[in-house]
């Protein structure tokens, strides 16, 4: 209790308040934005946080993560383009309600759905975390390098048809986190004698280039739109945002689902949503309105979508795993504030890991507020071309990049990944696989040697711990999964499923 | 994550695994070669190459099987982490090329020169009038200057056209 009140009162900094409020004002913005997401935003801007104090600068890229949630309902509802897949479910509802000339009730459901998930999600994983953080801190080299295969695997799976493309960009992200010099032996690994590679690929240039610079040659060579863009005037119904509440059993569901899904590694907000979406549809009681402008499935998308962020951190947290591109890039910024997130972490500086929670809750209050007071003005921002923002990436990245070192070689990093990502894209190969493997690369091979160290190189000292064999049983079930799906009997399916 | 519908690959797909895999072989077979100092005599665990030859594998063993998948024409989900459908490839490229320029100009010119033509350029390429280029190079690099020179001073080298000049 001592260190969560040591958490909140962290979060009372003007640095911090500063941070969240302007982290938050740029998350609606981006989530606004059409065609950029929170990762690219998180990229660009993560090296204006390398002169704040840790959870300032974390705080400043949680507004981010958070706000985009909010901002891309914006979108979805109002020009029926979710800028992201999450979006997807509030836009089925979303827009034929703005249609219907209610575009101000379909946005206050939504960001009252969304501050209610958000807000729950937090505080449920802060109450959680110590516990979470008390069982993983039994974990040892073995259990973590189990549970970061683990994790990696989920990543791979998650991109269900191409497995096998997933785990080939995984290695190559794990092959590039080896080059350098290496922790144990001292020895030069694939430096080919130049001086920069040294200290490793930086990670903060490979994540600008994959997710901003490639976004960036998206966003340039998108050609203008033809459709005049129509006038939207939406803002805020305050009679519409006590709406949510009259659904108080969808509410809940949603909320659980997913902060639920937030927790679990890879899965990823786009399942909660549908999940809660297609739940609330089952049991709702004007099943056919559903498509249709039903207030009860906005409900369910926005209060199942914003709920990720607090399960999506605690796992960062509390295991140092990241769950998707954005936590894997917000866990970048963990370690390039020389911190490791982790059960150590709730030990080492408590007040930082409560006051990450501490900032999540007020986060959502502060989003809250500047929606209600800026919704009227930036509804306009849904027709910035995208050209002029692919340009205003570019000059971003280009600064961040170098500001990761002051120097030049960020940039051409940066670029090169850049490239890369685009050509991934255009070969439609997933990148995040590449990122996720660069950025656990250094944590999955420490606890493997350590591990094997221990044993004298015998694997099976995975089966001889109970936890490390229970997580390899998962692991085990997860790749054979397609095959005992086949194996066993087939339950009758519901006639009117869909 | 779910991927758009399946459909068949084009020779620049298989290329680009195939590339790939072969990257990862023969890097895994020039490991020991690559590491400056490397010491065989050890235990498997402690050679500083098991790592890097665990992560070849799964490049060198995914990467066979992709290949193999695309050339028995077997169809997978493709991802739809960005859309390139719509997009113009020589003027994405011509993004690319001018973010390589850029670094050419701010090693020659220093920041704010270098911006300003490389922002103007990026404009360009992607198709904007020359007034809202212009426009938009100016801002653009009086925002950038007074954000990261001024408010984070974010150290930039003047160029080495400037330093001669002076």
């Amino acid at each position: 209790m001592t260190e969560l009140l040591a958490g909140i009162s962290a979060v009372a900094d003007l640095s911090v308040v500063l941070a969240v409020v302007a982290g938050s004002m740029m998350g609606i913005i981006v989530g606004v934005l059409p065609g950029i997401g929170p990762g690219v935003a998180i990229a660009v801007l993560l090296p204006l946080t390398y002169g704040m104090n840790p959870l300032a600068g974390i705080s400043a890229l949680l507004g981010i993560y958070c706000g985009a949630f909010y901002g891309g309902a914006v979108t979805s509802i109002l020009i029926r383009t979710p800028g992201e897949a999450s979006s997807i479910m509030t836009m089925f509802d979303g827009y034929p309600m703005a249609r219907r000339g209610e575009a101000e009730r379909a946005l206050s459901i939504a960001f009252m759905s969304s501050f209610v998930g958000g807000m729950f999600s937090a505080i449920c994983v802060a109450l959680m975390a110590p516990w979470l953080a008390q069982f993983t801190s039994r974990f040892g080299a073995t259990e973590f390098a189990a549970t970061a295969a683990l994790a990696l695997l989920c990543v791979a799976k998650a991109y269900k048809g191409q497995f096998a493309v997933s785990m080939m960009m995984l290695g190559l992200g794990l092959f590039l986190g080896t080059i350098g010099i290496d922790q144990t032996s001292s020895e030069h690994r694939y430096t080919f004698g130049l001086t920069p590679l040294l200290t490793g690929v930086p990670l903060v240039p490979v994540i600008i280039g994959l997710f901003g610079v490639a976004q960036a040659m998206v966003l340039l060579s998108t050609p203008p739109s033809t459709e005049k863009p129509e006038v939207i005037k939406a803002g805020i119904n305050f009679k519409a945002f006590l709406e949510p509440f009259r659904y108080p059993a969808t509410l809940a569901k949603s909320v659980l689902l997913g902060t639920g899904i937030g927790i679990l590694p890879a899965v990823g907000a786009a399942l909660s949503t549908s999940l809660a979406y297609f739940e609330a549809r089952r049991t709702s009681r004007k099943p056919e309105a559903f498509g249709k402008g039903s207030a009860e499935g906005i409900v369910a998308a926005e209060a199942a979508n914003n709920s990720n962020s607090g399960g999506a951190m605690g796992t960062v947290l509390t295991l140092g795993i990241p769950g998707d591109a954005v936590t894997a890039i917000i866990m970048g910024v963990f370690i390039v504030h020389g911190i490791y997130p982790g059960p150590q972490l709730f030990i080492e500086k408590p007040e930082l890991a409560y006051g990450i929670f501490g900032s999540l809750v007020s986060i959502n209050l502060v989003i809250m507020g500047l929606l209600i007071v800026s919704t009227r003005y930036l509804v306009r921002l849904v027709h910035v071309q995208a050209r002029i923002l692919g340009v205003i990436i570019f000059a971003l990245c280009f600064v961040g990049a170098y500001s990761v070192a002051t120097s030049l070689y960020g940039v051409l990093i940066a670029l090169v990944f850049g490239v890369l990502g685009w050509v991934c894209a255009w070969l439609r190969i997933p990148v995040i696989p590449m990122a996720l493997g660069l950025v656990m690369g250094d944590f999955f091979e420490a606890s493997l040697r350590q591990t094997l160290n221990i044993s004298n190189g015998s694997w099976l000292i995975f089966l001889q711990r109970p936890i490390a064999a229970c997580i390899v049983c998962l692991g085990l079930v997860i790749i054979l999964w397609p095959l005992l799906k086949k194996l066993l009997p087939r339950s009758k399916q519901p006639a009117n499923q869909g | 994550m779910t991927g758009r519908p399946a459909a068949s690959r084009s020779w620049g797909e298989i290329s680009f695994l195939l590339a790939l895999t072969v990257l990862g072989c023969g890097l895994a077979v020039f490991t020991p070669d690559l590491i400056k100092g490397y010491k065989d005599d050890q235990p498997y665990y402690i050679k500083s190459a098991f790592f890097p030859w665990l992560a070849l594998a799964l490049v060198v063993g995914f990467g066979a099987w992709s290949v193999g998948q695309t050339l028995r024409g077997v169809k997978r989900d493709l991802s739809d982490e960005l859309d390139v459908a719509q997009t113009s490839v020589p003027r994405a490229m011509g993004g690319a090329f001018v973010m390589a320029l850029y670094v050419g100009l701010c090693a020659t010119f220093g920041f704010p020169a270098a911006t300003l033509i490389g922002v103007f350029l990026f404009a360009r390429v992607s198709g904007l009038a020359i007034g809202t280029c212009a426009i938009l190079a100016c801002v653009m690099t009086l925002l950038l200057y007074a954000v990261f020179v001024l408010a984070f001073k974010v150290w930039f080298s003047p160029g080495l056209l400037i330093k001669a000049l002076t």
